[in-house]
């Protein structure tokens, strides 16, 4: 059977272990309906367990839309509640993977319920639209698609959404088959892409561990990555493309152990539809799936040079996801790569340079400019905590993925799992932390997979795996003495889980954003209020869109998402455009960026003037060419428009004033 | 081909067409269409894990993830070619297109083999835990929901705009909050010289007024805003630029 086609050939390699739990020594069940103890599981009680966990989800639930409630009304109790239930949802499911015997259904059905678990705490905190800075830039995608059923408009927020437009096309069919908001019906894809996420997770863990346990914890263990709880649960197109990329990747696993035929080719037909979605979804995911593909046929040369023969490479899924990818990239968005280029150059010349000393190295939550925005002594430890576990786990997960090395899934996460550490030399830039955080949620594949099997390991054998490199050789067994000591490994396994949530969301997401709460300035999320969404609802309704504004950052997104303007960025000779908010008086050179941007209205937020930005910039990273703020941005800065010839001040609701340049600019 | 097979490929080509009709005839944010839009849009995931290529995928949660991921492909890839071509994505288009796939689907896997194994009934128990379980939920979102909404209406306030009009302007003074609020206005550059006025605006409500101004200069106007007599903000400033 599939199960027991990779072997154990070198003599110095530990054996898994007799007694075990682990399906990989048995045969796996093939066909619906095969009872073999492992694929079904005791059916005792199999019932009441899901829905009893559904019930304690849901009760998790609940307090997290209590600690959003008080969030709002800024109760100190709330940060408690939301670290605690969130928490608790995944802890309760990893115990149950690991310590009840639930069947094959309700392991599935668990990973799923985690799933939307996490994702609704997301929705609770922001429920009324769409907040995040990147899910703005993708509204404008798809309000532009519905409003004129066809692609290709400009998005002055983010140029390249226009060009991957997969996410916001499926959003777009459903609003229109339900009736519902542009919101409510990119949240519901977004849930359902969630859904199949978890389930084809489970799969690939699955296929490549050959334990349905392993596939149970290695899938929560990858929803404690960084990106999941929020990034990857918000309206843009990686949130969708992953899906897609392990479905993909699922199919091709199925795909290898097929022999050929009819059956071989219709799942090569379906698994080219699926990479077809995914390479008009997102640029990088799809490259990057196409590289797993090629990966993939590499580990099967090198297993059968290790005697493996069940497998054939995938060298047609491929090239047909390398051909689409190319394809796509110089027939519609061959804008791809300049944009990617301008992400991934600054980080990657940004570690060279610290290696070379050329640049000092970023502080971890340096970013920070105020204790309020700053995480707690805590949670900061927990996040380096969670990285050096992760990397005192890779070694032995490491060698438990060496013994299954003729199983290509179970070779290649693992050598995914292996990138962890280099990746994590990009926070040592402060261009490079956002590629580090949003490549999270490729490299936890592997992080899970090793991790998800060194746990289990550990508890089925109360050892670590032996690590012997030539003469030198590494164990550790746990003592199985009676009472408690029985109790601390799992518990000292859930602990680790905990850490290793705890610390994801502490290292990605800053503490302002996870709950919701007063307007705070430079907050992104938190800087979304509906003052901003009225001035932004007014200009639209009265002077028509894409009409082009300068403005700062936040109310930038909410123009062009909302208001449907053109929200202009980037530079005026060697002056970032946000010259004109930050300088005293209106200079030669503002008038100039004015002229040369063909800048109509100007939308001045003068609540900015309260308080240091939480990012540590209004209006563009460069506005102030790397020179941190000391005080807020003084309100004659904002204001010093009302004077100015040419000028109109024509709407002002306390907050926010709206400047009409257009006769400034024409003069 | 067996009988049970049959019924399925029927019920989910009725399903379909009726879920397609309902799309078309029922507006916008009624139950009946978002019920049918739902249905329809799910339908192609119930016939995609009909496929003899899905029922392959033997991995534990690989068959649910392969349906769902296929069904997602294809309704992008509808999108796509909707959008690119002259049809165009609309109503009429989406629910057309989206029905063709799940016939397209339940064709295909019209003549794979194997039965569906349904999942274990819930017992009593069972069955009121996941009442409970979403009861559960849906008050949870209710409660952020509302929150959010108060938090919304709170955000609201008074705003004052003045525009264009021919060669003169219009006010605007929009009062989005929950009480009836007055505003004071003073208008400084009319042919009239700087005139005040008070006006009452209704609870979520917007007033417009004619500005009308003699000559070229600019005007400056200046709105005060009180509920029950007590100020509220500070006062909101408007000016034209004049015109030459």
């Amino acid at each position: 059977m599939w199960m027991q086609r990779w072997r154990r050939s070198k003599p110095s390699l530990a054996p898994i272990g007799a007694g075990t739990q682990d399906v990989a020594l048995k045969p796996a069940a093939t066909s619906p309906g095969a009872s073999s103890p492992e694929a079904q599981g005791p059916r005792r009680g199999s019932v009441p367990l899901l829905p009893a966990v559904c019930l304690a989800l849901a009760l998790m639930i609940l307090a997290q839309a209590l600690a959003a409630v008080g969030s709002r009304d800024g109760d100190s109790w709330s940060d408690a509640v939301y670290w605690l239930s969130t928490n608790a949802m995944v802890l309760v499911v990893a115990a149950v993977q690991l310590f009840a015997s639930p069947t094959v259904r309700q392991r599935i059905g668990l990973v799923v319920l985690l799933a939307l678990s996490l994702y609704s705490v997301k929705l609770l905190a922001y429920p009324l639209g769409f907040t995040y800075f990147d899910e703005l830039s993708h509204t404008q995608t798809a309000f532009d698609i519905f409003q004129s059923g066809h692609l290709f408009h400009a998005n002055s927020l983010q140029p390249i959404s226009p060009y991957y437009p997969g996410l916001e096309l499926i959003t777009v069919a459903f609003a229109h088959l339900s009736g519902f908001s542009l919101f409510v019906s990119g949240a519901a894809i977004v849930g359902i892409a969630r859904v199949v996420l978890a389930a084809a997770l489970y799969a690939l863990f699955a296929e490549a561990s050959g334990s349905q346990r392993v596939a149970g914890i290695a899938a929560v263990i990858y929803m404690a990555n960084p990106s999941f709880l929020y990034f990857d649960a918000g309206f843009s197109y990686e949130s969708f493309a992953l899906p897609l990329a392990v479905v993909a990747l699922t199919l091709t696993l199925r795909w290898m152990r097929l022999g050929a035929g009819w059956r071989s080719r219709g799942l090569l037909v379906c698994a080219a539809v699926v990479v077809s979605a995914l390479v008009v979804t997102h640029h990088l995911t799809s490259y990057l799936f196409a590289g797993l593909a090629f990966a993939l046929c590499a580990c099967v040369l090198l297993g059968r040079r290790w005697g493996a023969s069940d497998w054939r490479p995938p060298w047609q899924i491929a090239v047909f996801a390398a051909a689409a990818a190319i394809g796509w990239f110089f027939a519609v968005a061959s804008i791809t790569f300049p944009y990617l280029h301008d992400v991934l150059q600054p980080a990657i010349s940004g570690v060279v340079e610290v290696i070379t000393g050329d640049e000092t190295a970023r502080s971890a939550f340096s970013e920070a400019p105020t204790a309020a925005t700053a995480s707690p002594f805590w949670l900061k430890t927990t996040a380096f905590a969670s990285v050096l576990l992760i990397v005192a786990c890779l070694p032995f997960g490491a060698v438990l993925a060496w013994r299954r090395r003729l199983n290509p899934a179970a070779l290649l996460l693992g050598a995914i799992a292996l990138l962890y550490l280099p990746i994590q030399a990009l926070r040592l830039t402060g261009a490079g932390v956002e590629t580090a955080n949003r490549s999270s949620e490729f490299i936890f594949l592997g992080v899970g997979f090793l991790v998800g099997l060194l746990v289990v390991h550990l508890l089925e054998h109360r050892a670590l795996p032996t690590i012997e490199l030539g003469r030198f050789k590494a164990s550790l067994r746990v003592p199985s003495g009676p009472g408690a000591t029985r109790v601390a490994l799992p518990i000292a396994c859930l602990l680790a889980v905990a850490v290793l949530f705890t610390g994801g969301v502490t290292v990605f997401w800053p503490p302002y954003a996870r709950l919701p709460g007063n307007y705070l300035v430079g907050g992104d999320v938190r800087s979304v209020t509906q003052k901003g969404i009225d001035a932004v609802d007014w200009m639209n309704a009265y002077l028509g869109p894409k009409n082009r504004v300068l403005t700062d950052r936040t109310t930038g997104q909410l123009a062009g998402a909302f208001g449907h303007q053109h929200n202009v960025e980037g530079y005026v000779d060697q002056y970032s455009v946000a010259h004109v908010f930050v300088s005293p008086s209106l200079e030669r050179v503002d008038r100039r960026i004015l002229r040369r941007k063909k800048i109509e209205y100007l939308i001045v937020d003068t609540r900015l003037a309260h308080a240091l930005p939480a990012r540590g910039w209004y209006f563009a990273s460069a506005e102030r060419n790397e020179d941190p703020y000391e005080d807020p941005i003084p309100l004659g800065f904002l204001t010093k428009f009302t004077k100015i010839p040419g000028v109109s001040a024509i709407y002002d609701d306390g907050s926010i004033q709206i400047y009409d340049v257009r006769g400034l600019v024409r003069s | 081909m067996s009988s049970p097979r049959a019924r399925q490929s029927l019920l989910l080509l009725a399903l379909a067409l009726c879920a397609t009709a309902a799309v078309l005839l029922f507006a916008d944010r009624t139950l009946p269409r978002a019920v049918a839009g739902i249905v329809l849009a799910l339908l192609p995931w119930a016939a995609a894990a009909r496929l003899e290529v899905v029922r392959l995928v033997d991995l534990p949660g690989g068959r649910f993830a392969a349906s769902g991921g296929i069904a997602l492909a294809n309704l992008v890839l509808l999108g796509l070619f909707l959008t690119v071509t002259n049809i165009g994505l609309s109503e009429e288009s989406a629910a057309v297109g989206t029905a063709l796939i799940v016939l397209a689907l339940t064709l295909v896997g019209q003549s794979a083999g194997g039965e569906w194994t349904p999942p274990p009934r819930p017992s009593p128990l069972g069955l009121a835990l996941l009442v409970a379980a979403l009861a559960t939920v849906v008050v949870a979102f209710a409660v952020a929901r509302g929150a959010a909404l108060d938090s919304a209406r709170k955000g609201s306030g008074y705003a004052a705009f003045v525009l264009a009009d021919g060669r003169d302007h219009r006010l605007g003074l929009r009062n989005a909050t929950e009480r009836e609020a007055r505003f004071t206005v003073q208008i400084g550059g009319t042919s009239q010289g700087t005139r005040t006025t008070t006006l009452a605006v209704a609870p979520e409500q917007l007033r417009l007024l004619p500005v009308r101004q003699a000559g070229s200069g600019p005007l400056e106007i200046r709105v005060v805003v009180s509920v029950d007599g007590e100020r509220k903000g500070r006062p909101l400033t408007l000016s034209t630029a004049g015109r030459k």
